[in-house]
């Protein structure tokens, strides 16, 4: 995909109707990311996790950062593949941007740019409300945020992946309960990756979003420390391969 | 302005369309009927830039689909069988947002979404969402939205499937109005009248292959008689052996037999005293009529009765 003006036109194009459309349902939408979120953190963070300890850390402060991760890949991995099934499939409007002069990586970078910008969104607000409600401090917040974005556009982008590959709503429902709410619990958000079976960690090693995990815990959490670098390029690759994979199912899926 | 040469569609071992070739000159309206199933739609799909050919070419406006997709979608617009809006948004929006991927500035797009809504009747409504229209208003408002580019070409794919006689008919001069505006325009439908009524020029397509093309009245010569005699008559004598008689006399073509009524087409129309005195010999004649061939029948002639799936 060559970058130039007409380009930036029709990827804004695609980004700016989502994003009006997310603001009709904003409320919504950010209610409906924070409160499941905001349970983990009052049940397991401050409840039963009391008086547990992981190393020197209290557990709250071990997995609160975890569950903004997990707000933003829930967030940009389902805006990006409902909006889109809903658009291909329901209002079928998606034929009538393949109508217009746009390229399908064009399309697919719209609604990717659009999912990781609604993910930061309710991300933000729910670091907000674990800052201001629970005096939760995070270190380095460009960084953090940082990888927020980068993880937000990977999962944006196995959305697209996803919702490409059914054909039915059903099976992307299944998909999502199988394959991507399970990650919050391997991927290092509860409990340290350390803590699982052996034979299941060099699997878990490879998702980006235990590489972001293990990346925002590590000290010091700075671009200068090789391994966080380290994982932001893994993680950013990985959002590079994703989305020619999606643009590729994309293009082969709309035309015929 | 649309040149489509020897295209060929293949899904998988199904051939859809065998080497199709038709062209359409600048501001005309020209119809591509059949049955279902026939490859109306795939050949539009193609045209458009929604599915791509197995074999042949299709130059849109000088410019080849398959090469220059951008170049073609950027003079065309659609207004495709179904709607296709965003329910979350009313109609100005559903249209400023399928603007906006032309890449037109905010202040002209806006002004061409206004004159859009005036254009198909709908600027009341501007703040309705689309599922509070009617079927009418909703073919309107597809129809409009095909415009928002001002498009060279438009490509109407079945405009007024199940629209009453009053929406139709404004339809109807709603595309007129567009080809008098110098819009080359390609249509699909089923209805006959619409083709007949509407359309400079018809290609008539069935299992992928065009079988007929002309003008309505150029088709309509195709079936070798000229009239049909229309007789009324006591349904008591429409039996086998009569219909079997009215076609062995000299100047009768096909005669078909329907609810007390039977079509006579006249090849010679000195042949209608013979027909009518042979009538009155079996039966008390209730009404008569002829009727000029329509393109429906030459519709059935060219593609027969037989239920398509």
């Amino acid at each position: 995909m060559v970058l130039n003006m007409r380009t930036l036109k029709s990827v804004a194009a695609i980004l700016r109707r989502e994003m009006h459309k997310y603001l009709k349902i904003i409320y919504l939408d950010a209610f409906k990311s924070i409160f499941e979120p905001l349970f983990f953190v009052l049940v397991f963070g401050l409840g039963l996790g009391r008086n547990v300890n992981i190393g020197e850390t209290s557990y709250f402060e071990f997995m609160a950062p975890g569950v903004v991760f997990m707000v933003a890949v829930t967030c940009s991995y389902a805006r990006t593949s409902f909006g889109l099934f809903n658009d291909k499939e329901y209002d079928k409007i998606m034929n009538s941007f393949l109508v217009g002069p746009l390229k399908p990586s064009e399309i697919v970078l719209g609604y990717i740019l659009a999912g990781t910008i609604q993910a930061l969104i309710c991300s933000g607000c729910f670091m907000l409300i674990l800052h201001f409600a629970f005096g939760l401090d995070f270190k380095s917040t460009s960084i953090f945020v940082l990888f927020l974005i980068i993880i937000s556009i990977f999962f944006s982008c196995i959305g697209v992946i996803l919702c490409m590959s059914v054909n039915d709503a059903h099976s992307l429902l299944l998909i999502t309960n199988f394959l991507i709410n399970p990650l919050s619990f391997l991927c290092g958000v509860f409990i340290p990756t350390d803590y699982l079976p052996t034979w299941v960690q060099p699997a878990v090693g490879l998702i980006p979003l235990t590489k972001a995990i293990q990346g925002i815990r590590m000290t010091p959490l700075s671009l200068n420390n090789p391994d966080v670098a380290l994982s932001l390029i893994y993680i950013a690759v990985a959002g590079v391969v994703s989305f020619m994979i999606g643009t590729y199912i994309f293009r082969k899926k709309v035309l015929t | 302005m649309i040149e489509v040469i020897s295209l060929v569609k293949r899904f998988g071992d199904e051939v859809v369309l065998n080497g199709i070739s038709f062209n359409v000159e600048k501001g005309e309206i020209f119809g591509l009927i059949g049955p279902n199933g026939a490859g109306k739609t795939t050949t539009i799909n193609i045209l458009i830039g929604l599915a791509l050919p197995t074999s042949g070419r299709a130059i849109v406006s000088g410019y080849d689909i398959t090469r220059n997709p951008l170049k073609v979608k950027n003079i065309i617009g659609v207004a495709f069988q179904s709607p296709c809006f965003d329910h979350h948004f009313n109609l100005w929006e559903n249209l400023y947002y399928n603007g906006l991927i032309y890449g037109m500035p905010r202040n002209k797009l806006s002004e061409r979404v206004n004159w859009a809504l005036s254009w198909c009747r709908l600027d009341k409504h501007r703040n309705k969402t689309p599922s509070h229209l009617s079927g009418g208003m909703m073919r309107r408002l597809i129809l409009a939205r095909a415009m928002l580019n001002d498009p060279e070409i438009l490509f109407l794919d079945e405009p007024t499937t199940g629209l009453d006689p009053q929406s139709r008919r404004l339809l109807w001069d709603s595309i007129l109005d567009l080809r008098d505006q110098g819009k080359t325009i390609l249509l699909t439908t089923h209805y006959m009248e619409e083709a007949d009524s509407l359309c400079d020029r018809i290609a008539i397509i069935d299992s992928g292959k065009i079988i007929a093309e002309g003008s309505p009245n150029k088709l309509k010569c195709l079936l070798n008689h000229n009239l049909i005699l229309r007789i009324k008559l006591n349904d008591a004598v429409l039996n086998n052996s009569t219909l079997h008689k009215m076609r062995s006399f000299p100047g009768v073509g096909r005669v078909v037999a329907n609810d007390g009524q039977i079509d006579i087409a006249l090849t010679d129309r000195h042949a209608i005293n013979t027909v009518l005195s042979n009538v009155l010999e079996q039966s008390e004649i209730y009404a008569v009529s002829m009727v000029s061939p329509s393109l429906e029948d030459v519709f059935f002639h060219l593609t027969g009765r037989g239920l398509r799936d």
